[in-house]
């Protein structure tokens, strides 16, 4: 079981290039989509979702068109989307049993079957008579977990669901998809680096349309293992730095000093220290990589 | 900070291409509603009189296009406040720190200044509108500024400013931009609901109108034809004060909103809070597994077919709890129980509640309300998805777009079944309430669900194709309105096929002509036949609406086609396909029978019958011989809905002269075939007017007879045209379907003075009196019934026959009846009296035995003895006409008029079944025995005094308070009618049916008045001389200039000037009550002096002049409890008179002409509080 992206473009009226000849293969496992605000994650996974059409490409899932048949992926597709709303004035058991039927759930018994489950996987058995448009944010995205598992789907694409979430329910939630995801591609968007780095099997960054790496997180600290360093430099030297070195990040030591990690081949001078390389440093190396060509 | 918030949303506004769609089409709307008037595409239906840009013309479509514009305030106004909820920016707004005053002025300043654009925009289309350089000079003025500042500043602009406060007042508070939309519709509602309970004439009722309608009509509805295209519209108190009353309310609205409107993040909710529980985590960490039980998905049609009857059920129910939809209907339900109660208007036949009146009176209204709600739902439910942000999960899944769409659309059915069912309701209620317990719960379903439905679910489709198309639902509500308006409007625009006029009934009121006796009979088919024809229509409405549904995410036109075209793919292409051939074919089919038999329009039949009047003008007056014995075999065939006849007739040349061309006037729409005992050749035939010109070889000398020979029958039914008279049941046919000799011209008739004219009476022009013989059948269940006696009746191969002979002579003209009757009998005097009526209906038939007892009492005592000895009344179905007719010693009665609710208790009413009776009874004696002649005036003789003659039986029955209001109301419909009619005639003059206000009305009250001045038994001895001199007479016959001529005999010289003002001419007074004082006298008496005004207008040249005075006024003068203290007549000659008199009780109020026996224009300053 495969998911297949191929030269997938997308340019917006107000000549946004969203997608620019996005190419790119995934099987099953969670896959984490990286990249900032604007990116272009969006796009992709709404045109994965056949809520979009490209301008030019193909997508192909488990060998067949999915651009020409888009019924047949979604019968299989569990989607959520970054925002969502819905009818107000509506139980999650109502608004649950309205998906099942929508999903093809053809039997009484049996949506109520699926309901009472993914009611219990995202623990929302004790508010399932209450109205959805009530819950709190981290009670919605469970809820739209559970909407999304009701066709027991092979791909589920999930855009951004970590945001404005709280910790606690932040981890609960990355637990379950990664339960979510031991028989089923799940491909999942996110600017936040920790959530993809213990996750995901792969990940890809992607910027401005592009596909800037893909890679496992393993593979990827490997590749730039002994060419990350850090030094302590003075704050109003930063600017400087930033002109000579690749830094990739930095941050307040104490109120004068700063903190910052540079991508280099060989150490640039004696202030720099070698630095474990970490996900976050992979994924400042593409951006950066990217911006200069 | 005002300025910012202004000018940011001015640019919001400009920058949406919405306002440019209504500024466009508002515009186009008045130059093109203009444009029709002034004649730009052809000829319309508008009279002639009319003048496109007179005041009050502009005032009407202003009140049009005012009307549609209320309509944009909620996409507006609304829209202004609504949209930061919708987008969700109030949480960001509301926390910025502007005053809430910049704010709320800010928001609502500059959407009204978008609304009065569009007003503007609405009044500079009208003023294009006239300048198009296709108009017809007639019918405009030159361009004047006035009448457009006028409806601008007065009307449009107070109207939507007064709209707009109320409807962002509404939003503001609920969030909720339809609530916006339902409170127009409900304002609409709540106007109709005042209009109806208050009447359209009260002061009160102008106030409370919110758009100023009433009280404008208020002064403008008694103007003259010419008065409307002159006069400007006025500007008086009640309209000032209307104006001022709602610009208060609308102020009160905006500062409501000021006061109620917070800066804070919850919309109120009218219902009550539960009380909110804590909310505690407890879901922290554990991990698990996930194992998803085993289900069975099916994707096949059926289920998607399932799925949608499943959603529908979702989709219903979200409609039917908005409190937008229970407000509407609630007002519905009032609406149409105000609308049944308010059915029988004061005077007016009262009619039975039966299940066909319930369901007919509120339905054109309500149909407008369904519709609506059609067009509006279908936004909401459309767009609700992409309101909620639902969408992206919806459109994701597995679901086809067809079982979306069909949801949708079986909700809005669902939705529309219920508004149905609040006539069923409001029915039955006021059924009950009225103690009329015959529920016909079937007749209702059937009528509702079978009948009406249909047009709505068509409407659906329609509705749901705009809404998918615009992305904007009040956009979409916008079009709908505009496209159902204009559809209905297309007949004006020369398209008549109703295979291009979408959704249009074939006839458009037939539902309201329900009958007992054969329900809607065969208006069903052609109903049937288009509703299935659009039917068919509106799924490819439904197909591509499919097709454009909005699902996922689309930015552009050309993405959205992209998308479009490959949505039609596989099935939907060939299901489109195949609905695409059964449209055609369907078409193919109708036209074919559109072009068959059809009848020709009634413009295209006066047409002809103006091109035949010029063709064959000499033989008007051509000398015929006389049709003396009529001899018929009529066989009617209810089941087949056709009739087939022969027989013969005797006629007479009684000129001197030999006579050797005939003239054969056939029936329209009849087949005839006809033959002679002599030879002849037919030297022309006319089939477009049915008329042949026939030689006889040998000429027919005078004194000699001849017989003509013929055979009628029916053209039978077509799917989509009833040509046949007969019905299943309640059949009722004339003689008209039978040949007649000599050319009847529809050129005006000729003068009394016309000596050619009196040749012929106005019944037929081929006889005087004849001998009629007939010999009817029909099938074995029902009665035939034609004039005469019955002889002797038979029955032969299963069906009835009839034999029926007159005794006496009768005139040319008579009817043939069949239906399951029953009989009523009864008699007065040897006289046989009978009622053939429906079984069920036997409601009013004392009423009108009675009437007819009274009449023969009064008729025989007063006027000369009846001819016959037997009077027969005989209901017949409504599909055939709402009247009443007199033939010899038979009156068949409409259906209609034996479902009434009489009440003789009731002060207001009277009772129609029984003045009816009379006045068609009346009938034997003017009309039958004394017959004018077939020129003007011939009315004054038959229908003046047959109405006279119910009015005087009336008054011994009833007394003369009933006497009264039937007078009362008389007046009334006789000064609503002269208003509207630009050439009116004095009664011995007046022209006949179009006018029947002259004859009718004003013949009753004229004759009343004479009465009145010369006394009872002066007055009829003229009408028994009168009668006795011309009773069953030949040729030349009497005219009313005759019956004048006898009425100025008994009347004294001091009173001769009533014969003219009454009879021979227009003549109306103007009276007023100028002031009535008291003064009490030692003896306990009191001296009253009354000042009075008084004007005599006599009709030249189209308009009232002044005449001198001597004349005869009657002044009352009335006590507390309305006591006549006094009543004389007194003779005036000049304008202001006074009058002093000495009563015994202390008068109250002082009136002229208390008892309307003088005919005066305004009657309400007639009566004067006395002070002291």
């Amino acid at each position: 079981m495969r998911l297949t992206l191929a030269h997938l473009t997308k340019t917006y009226p107000n000549s946004v290039r969203a997608l620019d000849d996005f190419s790119l293969d995934i099987g099953v496992g969670m896959f984490g989509l990286l990249g900032p605000n604007g990116a272009g994650k969006s796009t992709l996974m709404r045109t994965i979702a056949t809520l979009q059409q490209p301008d030019s490409g193909g997508i192909w899932f488990d060998n067949f068109d999915v651009l020409k048949d888009p019924m047949r992926l979604r019968q299989q597709l569990g989607y959520l989307p970054q925002e969502f709303g819905v009818y107000p004035g509506q139980s999650a058991e109502s608004l649950l049993d309205y998906f099942a039927t929508l999903k093809g759930i053809a039997s009484r018994k049996d949506r109520k079957k699926m309901i009472d489950e993914v009611l219990s996987i995202t623990n929302l058995e004790d508010v399932r008579k209450k109205n959805v448009d009530g819950y709190s944010g981290g009670m919605k995205q469970r809820f739209g977990i559970a909407q999304l598992l009701l066709n027991k789907p092979a791909l589920i694409i999930v855009d951004e669901p970590t945001a404005g979430l709280d910790p606690a329910e932040r981890n609960r939630f990355l637990n379950m998809l990664r339960e979510v995801g031991t028989s089923s591609i799940v491909i999942f968007s996110t600017h936040l680096v920790d959530d993809v780095k213990d996750l995901c099997q792969e990940l890809a960054i992607v910027n401005g349309g592009r596909l800037l790496k893909h890679s496992s997180p393993a593979n990827a600290i490997a590749e730039i293992k002994g060419l990350i360093w850090t030094a302590a430099i003075p704050r109003d030297l930063l600017q400087k730095t930033q002109t000579q070195h690749q830094v990739l990040s930095s941050h307040y030591t104490n109120e004068s000093s700063i903190q910052i990690r540079i991508h280099a081949h060989v150490k640039p001078d004696d202030r720099f220290v070698p630095a474990i390389p970490t996900l976050e440093d992979v994924y400042f190396t593409a951006l950066k990589s990217e911006v200069k060509p | 900070m005002f300025s910012t918030i202004f000018r940011f949303e001015v640019r919001y506004w400009l920058r949406n291409p919405s306002v440019y769609i209504y500024l466009v089409t508002v515009f186009m709307l008045a130059v093109g509603s203009m444009a029709a008037a002034a004649g730009v595409f052809g000829s319309s239906s508008v009279n002639d009189l009319r003048i496109a840009n007179s005041p009050m013309s502009i005032y009407s479509f202003q009140s049009f296009l005012g009307k549609l514009i209320l309509f944009i305030i909620p996409a507006i106004i609304g829209n202004s406040i609504y949209r930061d909820f919708k987008s969700r920016t109030y949480h960001l707004l509301y926390s910025y720190p502007f005053k809430k005053t910049d704010f709320l002025f800010g928001k609502f300043l500059s959407s009204l200044a978008v609304v009065w654009l569009v007003s503007l925009v609405s009044v500079m289309g009208l003023v294009v509108g006239t300048q198009l350089p296709w108009v017809n000079g007639g019918s405009i003025i030159p361009f004047a500024w006035q009448p457009y500042f006028h409806v601008l500043f007065y009307y449009l602009l107070p109207n939507t400013l007064l709209l707009s406060t109320i409807v962002f007042a509404v939003v503001t508070v609920t969030r909720n931009i339809y609530a916006g939309f339902i409170t127009v519709v409900i304002i609409f509602i709540g106007r109709e609901i005042v209009t109806r309970i208050s009447g359209s004439e009260i002061f009160i009722t102008a106030l409370l109108d919110p758009l100023g309608d009433t009280a404008t009509l208020l002064e403008t509805q008694s103007w003259s034809l010419i008065e409307q295209s002159r006069n400007a519209i006025p500007l008086t108190s009640s309209i000032i004060y209307n104006r001022i009353l709602w610009l208060l309310i609308g102020s009160g609205a905006f500062s409501f909103t000021y006061s109620f409107f917070r800066f804070g993040q919850q919309a109120t909710s009218f219902f009550k809070v539960r009380s909110g529980k804590r909310n505690d985590k407890d879901n922290f960490g554990q991990l698990l597994t996930i194992t998803l039980p085993t289900v069975s998905y099916r994707y096949g049609w059926w289920q998607q077919l399932i799925v949608s009857w499943r959603l529908s059920h979702i989709e219903f129910r979200s409609i039917i709890r908005s409190g937008s939809f229970i407000s509407i209907l609630l007002a519905g339900l009032l609406l149409v129980v105000i609308l049944l109660f308010q059915m029988n208007a004061p005077y007016e036949t009262r009619i039975l509640p039966v299940t066909w009146v319930m369901l007919a009176f509120p339905i054109f209204f309500y149909s407008l309300l369904v519709n609506f709600m059609t067009f509006l739902y279908a936004g909401i439910l459309t767009h609700r998805k992409r309101i909620s942000r639902i969408n992206e999960l919806v459109d994701s899944t597995a679901v086809e777009t067809w079982a979306l769409a069909l949801s949708k659309w079986l909700a809005l059915v669902k939705m529309q079944i219920v508004l149905l069912m609040v006539v069923m309701l409001a029915g039955i209620s006021v059924q009950a309430y009225s103690g009329y317990y015959h529920f016909e719960i079937s007749h209702y379903l059937v009528d509702l669900l079978g009948i009406h439905l249909i047009g709505f679910m068509i409407w659906a489709f329609a509705a749901l194709l705009i809404q998918a198309v615009f992305n904007n639902s009040y956009v979409g509500l916008f079009f709908l309105l505009i496209g159902f308006f204009a559809v209905a409007e297309l007949q004006s625009f020369g398209i008549s096929s109703l295979l291009l006029r979408f959704n249009q009934n074939p006839d458009s009121g037939f539902f309201i002509y329900y009958s007992d006796f054969i329900g809607h009979g065969h208006a069903l088919i052609p109903y049937f036949v288009y509703k299935s024809y659009w039917f068919v229509f509106g799924c490819l409405l439904f197909i591509a609406a499919v097709i454009l549904w909005p699902r996922g995410i689309q930015y552009s036109l050309s993405e959205r086609l992209k998308l479009a075209f490959m949505n039609w793919n596989g099935s939907l292409r060939y299901a489109s396909l195949a609905v695409v051939v059964i449209f055609i074919f369907m078409a193919f089919l109708i036209s074919k029978q559109e072009g068959q038999d059809h009848a020709p329009s009634v413009k295209q039949q006066k047409h002809l019958q103006a091109l035949a009047d010029k063709k064959y003008k000499r033989y008007v007056g051509f000398k015929q011989p006389r049709v003396v014995d009529v001899n018929v075999t009529m066989n009617i065939f209810p089941i087949t809905n056709s009739f087939q006849s022969n027989g013969n007739y005797r006629i007479i040349n009684k000129s001197n002269q030999p006579i050797d061309t005939l003239l054969i006037q056939c029936a329209k729409d009849i087949k005839t075939v006809y033959s002679f005992d002599q030879e002849i050749n037919i030297s022309s035939r006319d089939t477009l007017v049915n008329f042949d010109v026939v030689t006889l070889t040998k000429p027919l000398q005078p004194g000699d007879s001849m017989s003509m020979y013929f055979n009628v029958a029916s053209i039978t039914n077509s799917l989509l045209y009833r040509n046949s008279e007969v019905e299943k049941d309640g059949t009722y046919l004339t003689s008209l379907i039978y040949p007649s000799l000599g050319y009847y011209s529809n050129e005006p008739k000729p003068l009394p003075s016309d000596s050619t004219a009196r040749y012929n009476h106005y019944r037929s022009i081929d006889s005087d009196f004849i001998n009629f013989k007939a010999i009817v059948s029909t099938s074995l269940d029902q009665l035939a019934i034609a004039p005469g006696y019955l002889h002797k009746n038979w029955t032969k191969d299963d069906r009835n026959y009839f034999q029926y002979q007159s005794t006496s002579p009768v005139t040319n003209d008579y009817m043939f009846a069949s239906g399951r009757y029953k009989v009523k009998r009864d008699s007065w005097n040897d006289i046989a009296l009978e009622i053939y009526y429906h079984p069920s209906h036997e409601y009013i038939l004392d009423d009108l035995m009675r009437g007819l007892k009274a009449t023969l009492e009064y008729c025989e005592n007063n006027v000369g003895p009846y001819q016959h000895k037997q009077v027969r009344i005989i209901e017949y179905s409504r599909k055939l006409g709402d009247f009443a007719q007199s033939f010899a010693n038979t009156i068949p009665v409409s259906e209609r008029s034996f479902v009434m609710d009489l009440d003789d208790k009731n002060e207001n009413g009277l009772n129609l079944a029984f003045l009816g009776a009379a006045h068609e009874l009346a009938h034997q004696w003017w009309g039958h025995q004394v017959i004018p002649a077939d020129a003007v005036g011939s009315r004054m003789v038959t229908e003046s005094m047959a109405e006279y003659i119910s009015l005087c039986v009336l008054e011994k029955t009833y007394g003369k308070a009933k006497a009264q209001k039937f007078r009362e109301k008389a007046m009334d419909i006789y000064l609503r009618k002269r208003v509207e009619d630009a050439d009116e005639k004095p009664l011995v003059y007046n022209d006949g049916l179009e006018r029947s206000y002259i004859p009718y009305q004003k013949g009753s009250l004229a004759l009343y008045a004479l009465r009145d001045f010369i006394g009872e038994e002066k007055l009829n001895t003229a009408l028994r001389s009168y009668l006795n001199a011309t009773k069953f007479q030949k040729p030349p016959y009497t005219t009313s200039v005759e019956m004048v001529h006898y009425l100025k005999q008994v009347t004294p010289d001091s009173l001769q000037y009533l014969i003219t003002d009454l009879f021979e001419t227009v003549t109306w007074y103007d009276n007023k009550l100028v002031k009535a004082t008291a003064t009490k006298l030692g003896n306990g008496k009191y001296l009253i002096e009354v000042k009075y005004e008084i004007n005599k207008y006599q009709l030249m040249n189209a308009s009232g002049k002044l005449i001198p005075l001597m004349d005869y006024i009657e002044i009352g003068v009335f006590s507390k409890t309305n006591k006549e203290l006094y009543l004389r007549k007194h003779r005036v000659n000049q304008k202001l008179n006074t009058v002093r008199v000495v009563v015994d009780e202390e008068p109250i109020s002082a009136m002229i002409d208390p008892h309307y026996k003088l005919i005066d224009m305004n009657l309400k300053d007639n009566r004067i509080k006395v002070i002291d």
